[in-house]
């Protein structure tokens, strides 16, 4: 391509992005069917935009969580036939990616609770990949029809309020487990001490989640921030959200079945 | 309830996680981490491998450092003997050569003192022969003299 040839196919791309703004300017939206109040109402509560699951009526995000699910298995199986047998100690490059992956979770778990930490890296691995994949599911924006027959996208599983509570209370009672497997009575007391971990747990995650989606339904609602802002907002704010949120949840889980599950002194025994 | 919280849905949540927690587990979890377990298994053998290598090369190292020493003990053993060995060998060839030259020497003075002595005999014996020769010569000279005396007087006699 000769340079004249690339300045004009330039000329003709702005050209085009300009005529489609412009009519994108013009020709009227269709009248949105719920006010903004009303959007964001639903994204904090779900009262209005229900989901028939198998007859259940059920929150988005509780259909995002099962969508989630289902495409992080799916990719799991095929990892599993098709790139687990093909492992070599010298790595290939999907096999370095896969490796940081589980190796970093295992490892949070090790460092935090040298101790006892084999299930604990299995659980922090699961509650970090869904944590992480289900706030990206927000941009990949699956639609879905509600029961009053609106058309709706499907937000993150943990901006629903029941996802954030289950996650938090089972990243607790995990914790709890562990003092109790390594200290009996005395390491259900010192898990039983931070009894507001499960409701600061749920309510970060869902707090976090939430007004990612709230900025994100605010930006879409209007028009004139549809162009170029969704990028930053959309993109930008969702992987920062997804990696923050899984860190965090998965951090502080660590940290505190590690203090739980670590093997008590006898008293009168100093360090 | 308030913000719209469903025990049911909850426990719908709980129900989809344990199923991904449970599902990554048995597929990606457990075998990667068996792998790398594995590998790391495989390279710490071959570190205590190498150095259980290591270590016996060492030992060689310091029983062949031990024999070289006592090697270089015996030598110097021997070689102090074999030059205590030498000093003997070379005195005692140092003496007979002593000996020898002694007796050289003394031989030679016997035999020095023999041609000597068989000069000086030699010696006497031709100075002997000179006086008598000479002693002759003289007589003979004697004789012609008292012939001139003679035959002088015979000549003023005929005046």
């Amino acid at each position: 391509m000769t340079k004249t040839q690339r300045k004009k196919s330039i000329v003709v791309i702005l050209l085009l992005a300009v005529v489609f703004f412009v009519l994108a300017l013009i020709v009227p939206s269709q009248p949105a069917s719920e006010t903004i109040q009303e959007v964001m109402k639903d994204g904090v509560l779900h009262e209005a935009n229900k989901i028939s699951l198998f007859g259940l009526e059920v929150n988005p995000g509780l259909v995002s969580g099962f969508v989630v699910t289902g495409i992080i298995l799916t990719i799991c199986v095929f990892i599993r036939i098709f790139l687990i047998p093909k492992f070599s100690y010298v790595p290939s490059k999907v096999q370095v990616v896969i490796e940081m992956a589980v190796g970093y979770f295992r490892d949070l778990a090790k460092s935090n609770s040298p101790h006892r930490n084999k299930f604990l890296g299995a659980y922090v691995f699961a509650a970090g990949v869904y944590i992480f994949v289900g706030t990206l599911s927000e941009l990949f924006g699956i639609q879905l029809i509600t029961t009053t027959g609106i058309s709706i996208e499907l937000s993150a599983p943990l901006s629903d309020i029941n996802g954030a509570i289950a996650m938090g209370f089972l990243s607790y009672f995990v914790i709890l487990s562990g003092g109790i497997i390594s200290n009996g009575l005395k390491g259900a007391g010192s898990a039983l001490k931070d009894f507001s971990l499960p409701i600061s747990m749920s309510f970060r995650l869902f707090g976090a989640l939430l007004s990612g989606l709230l900025v994100t339904e605010l930006v879409y609602y209007y028009i004139n921030l549809s162009f170029v802002l969704p990028v930053i907002v959309g993109i930008l704010f969702t992987l920062l959200h997804a990696l923050i949120q899984a860190y965090v949840l998965t951090m502080l889980t660590a940290l505190f079945y590690g203090e739980v599950s670590e093997p008590k002194k006898p008293k009168g025994e100093k360090k | 309830m308030p913000l719209n919280i469903d025990f049911q849905q909850i426990f719908l949540h709980l129900f989809n996680f344990v199923l991904l927690g449970g599902g990554l587990y048995l597929l990606l979890y457990k075998p990667v981490v068996e792998f790398m377990d594995k590998r790391q298994a495989y390279y710490e053998s071959l570190e205590s491998d190498k150095k259980q290598a290591l270590q016996q090369a060492q030992e060689k190292e310091e029983l062949y450092t031990k024999k070289l020493d006592e090697f270089d003990q015996d030598m110097a053993a021997h070689k102090a003997e074999a030059i205590k060995e030498c000093e003997k060998l070379v005195n005692a060839r140092i003496e007979s050569a002593k000996e020898q030259a002694d007796k050289i020497v003394k031989d030679a003075q016997v035999k020095a003192e023999i041609h000597r002595d068989k000069m000086v005999e030699q010696a006497k014996e031709e100075i002997t022969d000179l006086a008598l020769s000479t002693a002759k010569k003289m007589m003979e000279q004697e004789d012609m003299y008292s012939q001139f005396v003679k035959a002088a007087n015979e000549g003023e006699q005929d005046e």
